[in-house]
């Protein structure tokens, strides 16, 4: 009798204490927004960390359940492509608007120059070094882009990288319009790493249904000078990155720095003292006009 | 025709050409038929799994168990007799209990359609000449020689002096073709677990018609395999074509399947895609599906909500059908190795390789390449020596100015492994960038200040 009347006074301690703290609860999160508001709370920050690169893109994201496309600016400049779509990677695993990825690296087997796939001790710099990769080689395009298709339509990979450094054949508006509506109906996104060979310049009808869509050239970086050093070392990686295409966005030409301790982006700042040289100077080097901060703004 | 002109065996082509004016030549093409009658071997697993070929012209088919499926033995033989008429073949039949006695009876008998009955191999033999014991001629002569020409006269000897003579082999040869030693029929396919077979009414060319059908045979292996608690990791579908020729396509599974869902869209898969390839030729009059690596399934819990383990089943699945059409080797994941070489320091590796636990995470190193050459390419480049970092360097044509460089970040070679093939010397990397903003991982291969190595510059990696 005495077990029961404790068990039924244990039961009730717990409802109130229960009660209190969904209370507190209640009251805190209350407050906290409250303050916020009161703030006039910063917005989060956006995709890119860099405002005027944050609302060109659409919504201000990198848009799930859609296809975003990468350009080289030139032959050479497949790693620097390749090295900004993995920040990218990064910002999207770091924004949480990704679970844990499983990430389908989908690659066309070509004989070209550069690797197509990475050297795994180097990705540290760009993303976490536990990312697992499933790489999928195919010889041909069309098994290439079937890869896309069926990695895009299952709903077990949260991102879809698919990168072709050799040629360009058959991939279209009517193929990549089959790859988005596969990316929509699972909300993956495909990032895909086209080669250089296929930009419009070249004479190529380019017309796909990417959302947004890249162009990366490497960039001479701010060199860090040591005092006993003979050689100025390289300092973070800088690209220069056009948004030749954003749906719904705007485009533009922004000169970004990856800071691969903070896995950020910056916007290349000015050299101050612009006139010393790096040893030993070439000839030909061009002085760095691009190095500031003003933006390069195309079309709307 | 020529035989009835005279013209034997090991005649000269002149002598012949004497005997009969219209004799027809062809040049002999053993390496051509030879796989012919692989193929028409492979045909002949519609009637057993067990078949494989020996010498230059013989099938064997195992029918243990088989005969009863076309009718008994005679009706059996009648069969296959008629397909091979069908395709012009002159072929003769043997059918006995032992492999040496059915050989003697297909190459030595009177009729071209011999069955010998249970157990009275030794009495059928024992009419025949030595050489249908399968003996090298040098054996046979010498026994000829001796006046032995029956394998009657053969059997009565001792075993004991005629080992002791002719060595082992005609004595093994002897005690398989009358059932007193075993021999090993070697399959050209290894026999399947279970088989299931379909018979088109008429021979079929249409590949939808097949997908069709197919469906239907796989309802029938899963219904099977579920019945049995059973689950494959391979499927193959053999497609006999009414002319002799067998299709053969398989598909392997990550995980043991039992599933007709996934194995007809795996298959089905491999069939669009071979699409053209396939010549059907007259048609197809039987295709079998076969399951191979059985293994006992595990009962699952179907899950309440859409967990993880749906997730996984869905990634299995992908994998199956990314691995069936681009090829196993072609899927991989990479693993750390147990190396400071930055080639070795890890290894693509194929999904079905365990993961191997070694506690060696990637470490974060900020030095180390997004892309690695899996071969170094030499370049030529001017540096400081002994050991400046370079201050140009030529690579596929083209001047690099070389405007910040880091390094020496020396590698010694592992010296305690022996194995290793290329240049076993120390080497100095250099993280440099040019003067177009392009970033490059060289390394010089020794050093200059050792007399006995030989230093040159490579180019290994690209950084972003």
């Amino acid at each position: 009798m005495a077990g029961a009347r404790r068990r039924e006074l244990k039961k009730l301690k717990r409802q109130i204490y229960k009660s209190r703290i969904q209370q507190m609860r209640g009251q805190h999160v209350h407050t906290t927004f409250d303050d916020l508001q009161k703030k006039g709370a910063s917005t989060p920050t956006g995709f890119f960390g860099i405002s005027s690169l944050d609302t060109a893109l659409p919504n201000g994201e990198i848009t799930a359940g859609a296809i975003h496309e990468f350009f080289p600016a030139s032959y050479n400049d497949f790693p620097a492509a390749l090295g900004f779509t993995l920040c990218i990677l990064q910002r999207l695993i770091q924004q949480k608007t990704m679970q844990p990825p499983s990430i389908l690296w989908c690659h066309k087997l070509d004989r070209t120059e550069f690797p197509t796939l990475p050297y795994p001790p180097g990705l540290s710099f760009y993303t976490s070094p536990t990312l697992r990769l499933l790489t999928v080689g195919s010889r041909r395009e069309e098994d290439m882009l079937w890869t896309l298709e069926e990695g895009l339509s299952t709903d077990c990979n949260s991102l879809i990288i698919g990168v072709n450094a050799g040629t360009e054949k058959i991939y279209d508006f009517t193929a990549s319009r089959r790859l988005s509506l596969r990316a929509k109906r699972t909300g993956n996104r495909l990032l895909l790493l086209r080669p250089y060979s296929a930009k419009a310049e070249l004479g190529r009808v380019t017309t796909t249904t990417a959302v947004t869509r890249w162009e990366i050239a490497s960039q001479t970086s701010q060199p860090v000078k040591y005092i006993n050093a003979r050689t100025p070392v390289p300092g973070n990686p800088r690209w220069q990155v056009a948004l030749t295409r954003s749906k719904g966005g705007k485009t533009g030409n922004w000169i970004l720095e990856w800071d691969y301790e903070t896995f950020s982006f910056h916007l290349a700042s000015l050299l101050a003292d612009r006139k010393s040289p790096a040893r030993p100077q070439p000839r030909n080097y061009p002085t760095n006009t691009l190095t500031t901060e003003r933006l390069y703004r195309t079309g709307n | 025709m020529a035989i009835l002109s005279g013209i034997t065996k090991g005649m000269s082509l002149t002598d012949a050409r004497a005997l009969s004016r219209d004799l027809v030549t062809e040049k002999a093409t053993p390496t051509r038929d030879n796989s012919r009658l692989k193929q028409l071997a492979l045909w002949c697993l519609r009637f057993s799994p067990l078949v494989t070929t020996r010498g230059p012209d013989d099938i064997l088919i195992d029918i243990t168990g088989c005969a009863h499926l076309f009718g008994g033995e005679e009706a059996m033989m009648a069969s296959i007799a008629n397909h091979m008429k069908s395709f012009t073949l002159t072929a003769r039949f043997g059918l006995a209990d032992t492999i040496g006695a059915a050989w003697a009876a297909a190459h030595y008998a009177q009729s071209d359609h011999t069955i010998i009955a249970e157990q009275e191999q030794e009495d059928f033999l024992a009419a025949l000449p030595v050489s249908a014991l399968r003996l090298e001629t040098g054996i046979t002569q010498r026994l000829n020689q001796l006046g032995l020409h029956q394998i009657k006269e053969v059997l009565r000897i001792p075993q004991a002096p005629l080992t002791a003579r002719f060595g082992t082999n005609l004595v093994t040869r002897l005690q398989q073709a009358t059932g007193k030693a075993a021999e090993v029929l070697n399959p050209l396919q290894q026999p399947p677990d279970y088989e299931l077979r379909h018979a088109f009414i008429e021979p079929v060319r249409n590949l939808e018609l097949i997908s069709v059908a197919l469906g239907d045979l796989t309802q029938k292996m899963a219904g099977l395999l579920t019945a049995k608690k059973k689950g494959a990791r391979r499927f193959h579908l053999r497609l006999f074509r009414v002319d002799g020729h067998m299709e053969q396509i398989s598909v392997g599974t990550s995980r043991i399947c039992h599933e007709a869902s996934h194995m007809l869209l795996l298959f089905q898969e491999k069939l669009s895609s071979l699409g053209a390839e396939i010549d059907a030729g007259f048609g197809y009059d039987l295709m079998t599906l076969s399951a191979f690596e059985i293994e006992t399934r595990q009962d699952e819990q179907s899950a309440w909500t859409t967990s993880t383990e749906n997730l996984e089943e869905n990634f299995n699945k992908l994998l199956d059908r990314l691995s069936n059409r681009l090829g196993v080797e072609q899927i991989n994941h990479w693993q750390p190795a147990q190396s400071h070489i930055p080639e070795r320091a890890f290894k693509y590796v194929t999904m079905t390789t365990p993961t191997a636990s070694s506690g060696k995470e990637a470490s974060n190193n900020a030095s180390r390449p997004l892309l690695l050459l899996a071969m170094p390419t030499p370049i030529t480049v001017l540096a400081e020596v002994p050991d400046g970092p370079p201050i140009r360097f030529e690579w596929r044509n083209k001047q690099h100015h070389i405007i910040a460089a880091n390094g020496p970040e020396r590698l010694a070679p592992e010296w305690w492994r022996h194995d290793l093939e290329g240049s076993q010397q120390t080497r100095d990397y250099y993280y440099v960038e040019d003067q177009d903003g392009h970033r490059f991982w060289l390394y010089r291969d020794g050093l200059y200040e050792r007399p006995k190595d030989q230093p040159r510059w490579f180019i290994h990696g690209f950084f972003a």
